[in-house]
């Protein structure tokens, strides 16, 4: 670094602007609190840079010219990857839904109840175009070499098995396709077929325990399906592409940290705790309490680190390493849920049974949203289409809570459905502000403690390079 | 960055702790390919037909 000019007489030479944080063209450099005995954040929200700054030292560092130098010297990179990341990206998944039925009826579900009791299977004719017609698009429109995906979602896409298994077995080398399904199908007839492809299968599974899982996700009469699940997991043991998601509610809350030892026990490599979405009236009455999502969220994160220490094996949280990517390397985010724009509409897309276009799964349930028909309409106008861009323009600057919050970077104030059905327009921040508060304050605390690789995918920078370490200047 | 998510059985490493610095502050960078909504499926390298 080579700033020492710049800032360190300030009663001579000739006046520099941008010298001094929080003044004039400085740095934004916000102090955060995260809760941690030693340290404390320094964020410039705006480039999602970050610092922890000793408490005792925090004086000395804002008034440091040789670090006011180097984050000034490094905001126009960190602002323009942040641009790009939020602006420039490519859809490059389909969250494909070959069926609008479901049986189970699990009390949160974004997909309303008649549709799910009785809408229509999308033909195996129309799944093999549907397939042909993004196959052309995405040719058109990613870079050589890159894979598109497909992810063959619900409602409960193997209820039509015959047509995703044609879709999978023709455009085999085509796409990375992957699986979500509540397992009730998923016989070893169907995992000797997707594990022979390769496809990425997750299940869905709330609890360690049939008495608490049951309160969520049963069958249309009630019935348990956790034995069912739990064979699937058995027979699926060891098949590195399997993960199990979580929806966390008010009914589970309290049990995530055996859940996690279950999975660790069940050699499950990748879980997601994903809070629950408040899209629906009726998953609002599941919602829990913000702070106690939190404590036992993180209660959950921390047996997984135990159980990693004890075992050497992770148990890897893909939703709070997403968080923790967030901080030290945006662009290596998996999920583009907390990020604004989300990833709805401008990262991937929604494919309904009968064609309908939508940004992002979740709004399959609200015809507004609907941007067309991949059958009949230009995919390119879709994606610009109003009801795209209700989602694909909707920004943290622009959510009155979110414009001044320092984390709103790490954070994304997501979701967009939830904030426009819940909380009553796309301009308001989403259900669980403090829960994404806690998460990410507790990212920084195991930052400062130098723990957070722990909680990360094994090998996940390879391909990473640092551009900026303070400790290099 | 590496796509695998693959298991990590079979890892032997065990975590350590050093000493905190007086300031932590580092970024890393790669080509972006998020594509996931929270309904994540894994998908890797390994995947790839």
């Amino acid at each position: 670094m080579s700033a020492k000019s710049s800032a360190a007489n300030p009663a001579g030479g000739a006046a520099q602007t941008g010298r001094f944080a929080n003044t004039g063209d400085g740095p934004q450099l916000v102090p955060v609190d995260i809760g941690h005995k030693t340290h404390l954040a320094l964020i410039e929200p705006d480039t999602a840079f970050w610092s922890l700054v000793r408490k005792g030292a925090l004086a000395k560092t804002l008034a440091s010219p040789d670090f006011l130098e180097t984050v000034r010297a490094n905001a126009g990179a960190f602002a323009k990857e942040m641009h790009d990341l939020r602006f420039g990206l490519t859809p490059s998944a389909v969250y494909f839904n070959p069926t609008a039925r479901c049986n189970l009826n699990c009390g949160y579900c974004y997909i309303p109840t008649e549709m799910r009791r009785s809408g229509g299977h999308m033909s195996t004719e129309n799944l093999l175009e549907a397939l042909s017609r993004l196959k052309d698009w995405f040719t058109a429109h990613l870079p050589e070499g890159r894979l598109p995906q497909i992810v063959f979602h619900g409602a409960e896409p193997l209820l039509n098995r015959e047509a995703v298994f044609a879709g999978i077995e023709r455009f085999a080398g085509d796409f990375s396709f992957g699986v979500q399904t509540n397992a009730t199908n998923l016989d070893e007839a169907a995992i000797a077929f997707l594990t022979s492809h390769k496809v990425g299968i997750g299940l869905s599974l709330d609890a360690a325990t049939a008495r608490i899982a049951d309160r969520t996700r049963t069958t249309w009469g009630g019935q348990s399906v956790f034995d069912s699940t739990l064979r699937a997991m058995d027979r699926l043991r060891g098949y590195p592409l399997h993960n199990v998601i979580c929806t966390v509610t008010k009914e589970n809350l309290r049990g995530l940290p055996r859940l996690v030892e279950f999975l660790h026990e069940r050699e499950v490599p990748v879980t997601m705790l994903n809070i629950l979405r408040c899209t629906m009236p009726a998953s609002r009455a599941l919602k829990p309490d913000e702070g106690d999502a939190a404590k036992y969220f993180i209660k959950a994160l921390e047996r997984t680190h135990e159980l990693y220490q004890k075992t050497g094996r992770k148990l890897v949280v893909a939703n709070f390493a997403n968080i923790l990517l967030a901080i030290v390397a945006p662009t290596a985010r998996r999920l583009m849920c907390d990020i604004s724009p989300c990833g709805g509409g401008r990262c991937f897309f929604a494919l309904a049974p009968d064609g309908g276009l939508f940004p992002c799964s979740e709004f399959i349930g609200l015809p507004d949203y609907n941007g067309g028909n991949l059958f009949t309409d230009n995919l390119d106008e879709v994606l610009v289409s109003p009801a795209f861009q209700r989602v694909t323009g909707r920004k943290v600057e622009d959510i009155a809570s979110c414009r001044s919050c320092a984390i709103r970077h790490f954070c994304g104030s997501p979701c967009p459905a939830e904030a426009q059905e819940m909380n009553g327009g796309m301009d308001q921040k989403g259900a669980f502000c403090a829960f994404y508060e806690e998460q990410v304050r507790y990212a920084f605390r195991l930052l400062a403690d130098q723990k957070a690789d722990d909680f990360l995918f094994d090998g996940w920078d390879k391909d990473v390079v640092t551009t900026f370490d303070v400790n290099q200047f | 960055m590496d796509k695998t998510m693959a298991t990590q059985t079979g890892t032997q490493k065990k975590p350590s702790q050093p000493k905190a610095k007086d300031v932590i502050a580092f970024r890393k960078k790669c080509s972006a390919e998020g594509t996931g909504l929270s309904h994540y499926i894994l998908i890797s390298d390994k995947a790839k037909p």
